[in-house]
């Protein structure tokens, strides 16, 4: 844009409301054409993805996008890698808000993706409405049964039995809320939803049963991105005793393992495994839904798409589970973890899914 | 005697008294020229930004070519009806994503035309879809043309109630309409977070768990023109969004109402020295201008761009009334600069977040914050055009004579 | 005084787009004196002095300092080379020292901060020298305009200026300070510097200046010693025809009362009573003159009958209708007519056109507007008529009122309040930086108004002015009213009443 051009839209502004008008048009057509330009210069040969081979699984993601150290990023893993083995594609497409969802769903119909996973029961309105539109394309959804998005033939639901992880983070918990001297545990939840509601549901169950006479506090922060919010309410909890927070919540409950280092207290991480997010992270409670993103697109590659039916991930398959604990855990409690753990795995321990 | 230079001296400019006017001087320079060159400058910005995050230049100018196709522009090159296409479909979600656009742009443009700076647009925006909702769920079954007009209506007129109490505010105690409509932003959204929370007023009675409201009532829905019901299409909210523009010119240039906010907003004093009400013309403009925010709330609930139903986690997400600041001041305030002002915004919006959230060479997992760098530098430079004015008036002043060489004007030492 | 030049500026040529602003200019100021450049709003002056200065490049000519041919290339080049200007906007940091403010940019320093202590020193030190009565430690917003303007002129005498630039210094003070401004300027010269002093006010170019060059249309008309020169040789040169420097009227034939006001009281914005008690009559047919120095009350008595300021106590009445306390809008409707004294910042939205400022008082009844609707087609044909019957030049009716030169804009104002057809008509400060040919113009339709059968009420900090144009004069000081007078008066007895009848040293 030369100056010289500008000079002489300076020099309109005298004219009053004809000549500006002519030049609002004139740059209007200016701008359109150089839109075009630019169009026609970038618009040719469009859609290399087109082209790929092998079978071709789309993944939308929820609003938090897939950089959010778990849960959707990890299903990403999870498509990435068993488009890899199955050499097929993956579509990857990130939603910000609820008004993407049709958009994005439209795009991997439009890639003619043969399986459509939903990251998370955000999306299940919209994958029902696809599924219905669309009865030839497999629908599959994280987190959510399938009876809760119309049960039709070409869905999956990919379920996790969280409260089993829940559980065992919940025996560490305990145990080391017992040895700092106070009996009480928290929780930094995001939603009041059932994916975050078994986790907490599991953790208070088995943390009772580890030490009795363990109390839990609870308090949702309403958001599962923003990170001063779980903050404060871990500082709420710990101001109330508590000696380990479990952050439930996303990338918002990283603001709470960062807040219970920093006074001194333990977290927990969720989802995946955050033993990296604070200094004093006791353990975290793993969901591998990239596990359960990967067997599904294995499974519905090969045929075995059990259309109408959950997949159930928990300890026994691996769905489920610990990730990496602290040092300063004694073997001791690790004993008595694994005890619990053995337990579910033979169905003589049944944590709950669901708060009371 | 005659003068040549009828340009806003930096004299006039310091003489101008509220931030808003300030702001509105600054632009009035140099045409529509600098809106465009701001653009320009925006994108090569952010064009340097793909590049060195991507060690490419080729895989920015492809990004760049993402956005472009994300949001539907490419139709343009084979334009059908079909949204079977999907460019023709990324545009009708384009034009979706325009039309609430064009109404938070008006509503701070006109709050700006009345010398006020309004960044509430976000919270009347919710008070507008909140109402909508409520109303559009209760009232389940009406005859659909009363239905609808009952939602928008009330959606709009709580939305300006709600502005009108930043006016209220700055006409009786002065309170700066920055500060109190911001305050009202937070009140708003903790009230819609609450609402459509878990157990919240609004909740979906038949999910209690899913923080998510009840879808409004199939009599509320406002008829698709492009696109199925009940999958986003474009709804009939874009012609009311078009008549809002055509409203916004005629109110401002026809009406002995926007005479007076024209007034005001240029020159409080002269304007009561005209004769002016100018207390009553602040709350006025406050409440027009949120009731162009409240219909975009209204028309976006009932218009199905999140399904019928609005979540707790969408309302963190919505951005759309601060967009309609950039939207407004890129449309330097005028009917039709933030008609284009939407456009452009409402395909960069759709189109990068659509386009680079389904990339094909930008990694997944940074698709999203890159499309919130892009979208914060162009919001960014827009703002700053401000700082391209400055640069511009400089250089200007080596050109032409001053205003009005004599003109002893309030002595200042400004 | 001595004879060597120390600038020539020889066949100044610059041309702006449409207008060619100085025509083969030439000009010369000597060591010592005071130089001054003359003309009417548009004539090229400023524009010569900003070449001067390095702000704008001439297209053509010279310019020679001390002999030496020169070209600047900004402000800072000209600075270096001893030229200082003060501009008529002053380019102050309200919130800075005076002492701050006069070293800003070639600050005395310990380390990397300022010393504030040396600097002072200095500045208290050139404030004594020069006797220019300003505390180098207070705050430039805690002092008066002319005092504001002295630190402008510390400022150049602190980068070593040997010439100094003054653009229409005198307008922006009262009559006192002006004064007090010329005792420095003489004693400034006195030390050796020269002056060039801009304006287009004829009596004060004739006390201060040693030489005075006149220009008309961007060109030199003549460069004469000031001794032998007279206003209207001046005034002729300047407008390049004769102009009638008295006001031509015939006595006055005062009949029915039409603005009554007893006993009025008004506080200002912030609560300080300006208006104590003032009582006064304005008939059909006579122009009544308020002097005073500013800031004894004058605004606020012409706001609270203009309903622009709350009435304390006192009444107002119009031809015998109570109006005391009365909204903007109930004033101008019962026949109020305002010619404010800031007719940027009150009189005009300078951003509309001149038809939208024809409108500003009527832009809700017919035929501008009716139920709410606008008529834009009848306002422009409004202004039309206006524009020409009031001969308002420099645009046509969608011309921004900002782009109007300032007659120009002051006769927009004045056709706007006369066409209203008031009864009582005030005019505040109506030639206040106008030049000659516009302030004629002014006058003579004053006194037509008045000869019409108005009532005008005219305040000005001009003393020539109400003395040439009123009827009766009244002496306004500290919100009284302290003196009548009908027939022959001299200046200094109108003066010394304006002053409170004793001397007091003006800030």
């Amino acid at each position: 844009m030369g100056l010289g051009s500008l000079a002489i839209g300076f020099t309109t502004k005298q004219g009053g409301h004809v000549r500006v008008r002519r030049w609002m048009l004139a740059a209007g057509v200016a701008a359109i054409a150089a839109a075009i330009a630019v169009g026609t210069a970038l618009g040719s040969g469009k859609s290399p993805t087109a082209q790929k081979a092998g079978y071709r699984a789309a993944l939308v993601s929820d609003v938090a996008g897939f950089n959010d150290n778990g849960f959707n990023k990890n299903q990403l893993k999870g498509l990435q890698k068993a488009a890899k083995a199955i050499s097929g594609t993956a579509f990857p497409i990130v939603s910000h808000s609820s008004s993407d969802y049709q958009p994005n769903y439209n795009q991997a119909v439009h890639d003619n993706a043969q399986l459509i996973i939903a990251a998370g029961f955000l999306l299940g309105d919209t994958m029902k409405q696809y599924a219905t539109q669309y009865p030839n394309i497999k629908f599959a959804i994280t987190d959510d049964p399938v009876s809760a998005v119309g049960g039709l033939k070409n869905e999956e639901g990919i379920t996790y039995a969280t409260q089993e992880g829940g559980c065992l983070v919940g025996v560490l918990a305990a145990k080391m809320a017992q040895k700092m001297g106070k009996k009480i545990i928290g929780v930094a939840g995001g939603l009041k939803i059932p994916p975050v509601d078994s986790y907490i549901a599991g953790y208070k169950y088995c943390a009772a049963k580890a030490v009795k006479g363990t109390k839990v506090k609870i308090q949702y922060s309403g958001d599962f991105n923003d990170q001063t919010k779980c903050a404060t309410i871990a500082q709420n909890e710990i101001n109330q005793g508590a000696q380990v927070i479990f952050q439930v919540a996303g990338l918002c409950g990283d603001g709470a393992l960062k807040e219970a280092s920093k006074l001194h207290k333990w977290g927990i991480g969720v989802d995946a495994d955050e033993f990296k997010v604070a200094n004093r992270i006791l353990t975290s409670a793993l969901k591998k839904t990239d596990v359960g993103v990967y067997d599904t697109v294995l499974g519905a590659s090969k045929g075995k798409f059990k259309g109408g039916k959950d997949l159930l991930f928990n300890l026994k398959n691996n769905g489920v589970g610990v990730g990496k604990i602290s040092k300063q855990v004694p073997k001791s409690w690790i004993t008595l973890m694994n005890s619990f753990k053995s337990k579910i795995i033979h169905g003589k321990l049944k944590p709950p899914a669901v708060l009371k | 005697m005659t003068d040549p230079g009828p340009s806003p001296s930096p004299e006039q400019a310091a003489a101008a008294g509220t931030l808003a006017a300030r702001i509105a001087l600054k632009q009035r320079a140099g045409g529509i020229l600098v809106p465009v060159v701001t653009v320009v400058f925006a994108l090569v910005m952010s064009g340097i930004v793909l590049a060195a995050t991507q060690h490419s230049v080729h895989t920015a100018l492809v990004a760049f070519q993402e956005i472009f196709d994300g949001a539907g522009l490419n139709w343009i090159f084979h334009p059908t009806t079909n949204l079977i296409d999907i460019s023709a479909y990324n545009l009708s979600q384009t034009l979706l994503q325009t039309t609430t656009l064009i109404l938070t742009g008006l509503s701070v443009a006109f709050a700006f035309r009345c010398g006020m700076f309004n960044i509430g647009g976000q919270g009347q925006y919710f008070v507008g879809l909140v109402v909508a909702n409520w109303l559009g769920v209760d009232f389940a079954g009406m005859n659909p043309f009363a239905h609808i007009l009952l939602c928008i209506v009330a959606g709009t007129l709580a939305a300006a109630a709600w502005a009108g109490i930043a006016g209220v505010l700055k006409a009786t105690v002065g309170a700066h309409e920055v500060i109190s409509t911001i305050m009202l932003n937070w009140i708003a959204f903790w009230v819609a977070s609450w609402l459509f929370g878990a157990g919240g007023p609004l909740q979906n009675s038949t999910q209690p768990t899913v923080p998510v409201s009840n879808q409004v009532s199939s009599s509320a829905r406002l008829p698709d023109f492009w696109g199925a019901q009940g999958f986003q299409g474009v709804h009939v909210g874009l012609f009311i969004a078009l008549a809002a523009v055509v409203v916004f010119w005629v109110l401002l240039n026809r009406t002995t109402l926007g005479y007076e906010v024209r007034a005001v907003g240029f020159n409080p004093d002269a304007a009561a020295y005209g004769g002016i009400n100018v207390k009553k013309n602040l709350v006025r403009a406050m409440a027009i201008s949120g009731a162009f925010a409240g219909l975009a709330g209204a028309l976006d609930m009932l218009g199905g761009t999140t399904n019928y139903q609005f979540g707790q986690l969408d309302i963190p997400f919505s951005q759309v009334g601060f967009i309609g600041i950039a939207v407004a001041l890129l449309g330097r305030n005028t009917a039709l600069g933030t008609l284009f002002g939407a456009l452009l915004f409402g395909s960069l919006l759709y189109g990068s977040f659509h386009g680079l959230g389904s990339s094909a060479v930008i990694q997944p997992e940074l698709a999203g914050n890159l499309t919130y760098i892009i979208q914060g530098l162009i919001v960014l430079f827009i703002g700053a055009d401000v700082l391209i004015l400055y640069v511009w008036n400089s250089r200007k002043k080596l050109r032409r004579p001053p205003a009005n060489p004599a003109q002893p004007a309030k002595a200042t030492a400004a | 005084m001595s004879d060597d030049l120390v600038l020539e500026m020889r066949n100044i040529r610059k041309e702006f787009p449409g207008v060619v602003a100085n025509d083969g200019v030439s000009f010369d100021v000597r060591r010592g004196e005071v130089h001054a450049l003359l003309g009417e709003n548009g004539a090229g002056k400023s524009t010569l002095m900003n070449i001067l200065y390095g702000l704008y490049r001439p297209d053509g000519g010279e310019i020679r300092l001390a002999g030496k041919s020169v070209s600047f290339s900004s402000a800072r080049e000209a600075i270096q080379s001893g030229i200082g200007m003060v501009h008529q906007h002053f380019m102050l940091v309200p919130v800075m020292t005076v002492a701050e403010n006069v070293v800003l940019g070639s600050e005395p320093r310990s380390g990397v901060l300022l010393d504030e202590r040396v600097a002072e020193k200095r500045v208290a030190d050139m404030a004594k020298t020069f006797r220019f009565a300003v505390d180098p430690g207070a705050r430039i917003e805690d002092i008066t305009v002319g005092q504001q303007q002295r630190v402008e002129i510390m400022k150049a005498l602190y980068r070593n200026a040997d010439i100094l630039i003054l653009d229409e210094p005198t307008a922006v003070l009262t009559p006192q300070e002006a004064s007090d401004l010329f005792e420095i300027l003489r004693t400034l010269q006195r030390e050796g510097l020269s002056i060039i002093f801009i304006s287009h006010k004829l009596n004060e170019v004739l006390e201060i200046a040693d030489r005075i060059t006149v220009l008309r249309r961007g060109k030199t008309i003549e460069t004469v010693p000031s001794e032998g020169a007279t206003e209207a040789s001046l005034a002729r040169a300047m407008v390049g025809r004769e102009v009638l420097l008295r006001v031509d009227k015939e006595p006055a034939q005062p009949t029915d009362v039409l603005l009554e006001v007893r006993d009025l009281h008004v506080r200002d914005d912030r609560g300080i009573e300006k208006v104590r008690g003032v009582s006064f009559d304005v008939r059909a047919g006579e122009i009544v003159g308020i002097a005073g120095v500013d800031g004894n009350g004058q605004t606020e008595l012409i706001d609270a009958l203009a309903g622009l300021q709350k009435i304390e106590s006192g009444t107002v009445e119009i031809a015998g209708h109570a109006l005391t306390h009365a909204s903007a809008r109930a004033a101008l409707d019962a026949g109020i007519g305002h010619i404010p004294e800031d007719r940027q910042r009150r009189g005009l939205v300078l951003e509309f056109s001149i038809a939208e400022n024809i409108a500003l008082h009527d832009y809700a009844k017919p035929p501008d507007a009716k139920w709410g609707w606008l008529f834009p087609k009848r306002m422009v044909q409004r202004a039309r008529t206006l524009i020409r019957e009031f001969d308002v030049r420099g645009g046509g009716p969608f011309t921004r009122a900002g782009g109007l030169s300032g007659g120009n804009q002051q006769k927009l104002v004045a056709a706007r309040e006369i066409a209203r057809d008031p009864s009582v008509l005030i005019a505040a400060q109506p030639t206040r930086g106008l030049d000659v040919g516009a302030i004629e113009y002014l006058h003579r339709r004053l006194v037509a108004e008045r000869d019409e059968g108005r009532a005008i009420l005219l305040v000005s900090l001009e003393l020539e002015e109400i003395l040439s144009l009123s009827d009766r004069i009244l002496v306004i000081y500290e919100g009284r009213i302290v003196g009548e007078h009908t027939g022959d008066i001299t200046e200094e007895e109108i003066g010394l009443e304006m002053l409170g009848g004793r001397e007091t040293a003006a800030a």
